[in-house]
């Protein structure tokens, strides 16, 4: 289901565009009419696609609209449709990329479509097999599955033997990174824009960051700066199909570096953490069976 | 096609080109001209290099400028465009390369009249991506090229982009590939300067 936010205090969405988009992106589309900033801010949840608005809305600016959802939902695809002249568009502090679309003429719902069906205000790289990716993922629930004790036991072995800070068990999804299996910190999730898991789910290296502050993809991140974190290494965890998943990481507060008998064992830790899922998932498979 | 690029790379198709080079008018003329400006509507972006040199730049490769040409420069460039009689030209400005705002207004504005105006083909010059990184972050960065290069994608655009790799860590280079078909880069034999595709 791909689900809009559609913000203009005057006019509904065009009739017609929910057909629009369901007919160009193959899926059934939900399209929520706010007319204000506030209501559009709380109408917008984890599985919000896009946003639309009009410039004006009656308690304030789509900007200011935009700016609050970039920092909440930062994969949320944003959309200007409007009437203002550029001239009269304040950009305010917080510049931003959004498309625009000029109303009425433009056509607003080939822009909305390809912005959700390409994920293009995305900040980070995508793997060439992200769909079947998240199909994959979406067989290995790990709540389901009862791993956290298992993947606990593997990241405290694993940080002991590596004499690192951290070691954690990080499932990649489509918008955000969830820990499973933890040892020296405590995350539930992170946005996928924030964790350097994102990149090595890109391909099959095991990835080493030896200083994360002078790497341009990581050195501006505010939540890796607050932590302290200056070290990653991370190997990939592969499904029997070939998808990478996730990742099996160490984390360090010093640059440092991993030889390559420390990669093969990291490797080892992301390959038991495959097979203790695969494992569970087809005794849990039998007994539904 | 021109000579300035190897045989090896297949223009074929529309496609969102990264050209790794300091700014290069033969290049950028090169890439632009691929179709008869008589038959092509076309939008730079130009942060780096005054607008009036891409209207020479056409004047002097083909001796015409495209149908429609709309340029997307910052505000302390000229307004004063010499576009000869014919010239259906159009020149709009932003306050700094840093107005992420500005600049997806004003490139989205003009993608929508482009689009509009008939079924020519549309080339884009973006110029260049390595002045916009000073100001913004990468991740920043990568997303406001993603959202242009996926609108120029729906409207079968060709388009290159420019980025001097000598201004920027290879691991910034390598992330931004990955918004691009295809990554070209110069190469000289006996003196002359061809692309070719970059590794």
């Amino acid at each position: 289901m791909i689900e809009v936010v559609w913000a203009d205090s005057e006019d509904p969405p065009p009739v017609g565009m929910e057909a629009e988009l369901r007919d160009a992106l193959g899926s059934r589309v939900s399209i929520q009419h706010l007319d204000s900033v506030e209501g559009a801010v709380e109408a917008v949840g984890e599985d919000t696609d896009c946003v639309v608005s009009e410039y004006r809305l009656k308690d304030g600016t789509a900007l200011d609209l935009f700016a609050q959802v970039r920092k909440s939902h930062p994969d949320t695809s944003l959309v200007l449709y409007t009437e203002t002249d550029f001239e009269e568009i304040e950009a305010g502090e917080q510049s931003q990329t959004l498309d625009y679309v000029p109303k009425p003429g433009g056509d607003v719902a080939e822009v909305v479509a390809e912005s959700i069906r390409s994920r293009t205000q995305l900040s980070y790289p995508l793997p060439g097999d992200e769909e079947e990716r998240l199909m994959e993922l979406r067989k290995h629930d790990v709540d389901e599955l009862s791993t956290q004790e298992t993947f606990n036991r593997l990241t405290e072995l694993a940080a002991k033997l590596f004499d690192a800070r951290t070691a954690f068990v990080g499932i990649v999804s489509q918008h955000q990174e969830n820990f499973v299996g933890c040892y020296g910190i405590d995350w539930p999730t992170l946005p996928r824009e924030d964790t350097v898991c994102t990149y090595g789910i890109l391909d099959d290296s095991v990835m080493v960051v030896e200083d994360i502050e002078s790497d341009p993809r990581f050195q501006d991140s505010d939540l890796l700066r607050e932590l302290g974190l200056r070290f990653y290494a991370g190997a990939p965890i592969t499904t029997e199909n070939g998808h990478r998943i996730g990742m099996f990481c160490l984390l360090d507060t010093e640059p440092r570096s991993l030889d390559d008998m420390e990669k093969r064992c990291l490797r080892l830790f992301a390959d038991e953490v495959r097979e203790q899922m695969e494992l569970r998932r087809r005794i849990r498979r039998g007994e539904t069976e | 096609m021109s000579d300035l690029v190897s045989d090896e790379i297949d223009f074929s198709r529309p496609m969102n080109l990264l050209v790794l080079d300091t700014p290069n008018k033969e290049m950028c003329m090169d890439s632009l001209t691929r179709t008869v400006p008589g038959e092509q509507n076309a939008l730079v972006v130009t942060v780096l290099r005054q607008p009036q040199e891409y209207i020479d730049g056409w004047q002097d490769t083909c001796g015409e400028l495209p149908a429609k040409l709309v340029l997307v420069g910052v505000k302390d460039m000229t307004d004063k465009l010499d576009s000869g009689p014919d010239g259906d030209v159009g020149l709009v400005t932003v306050n700094s390369p840093s107005d992420l705002t500005g600049l997806s207004i004003r490139v989205g504005e003009a993608l929508t009249e482009l689009d509009e105006l008939n079924d020519r083909q549309i080339v884009v010059c973006f110029n260049s991506i390595t002045p916009l990184l000073q100001y913004i972050d990468l991740q920043t960065g990568y997303r406001f090229i993603n959202s242009i290069t996926g609108r120029l994608r729906t409207m079968d655009a060709y388009a290159h982009f420019h980025v001097d790799p000598s201004a920027h860590d290879p691991q910034e280079i390598e992330t931004l590939k990955a918004l691009f078909d295809l990554v070209v880069e110069p190469q000289t034999n006996d003196g002359a300067v061809s692309w070719k595709q970059a590794e």
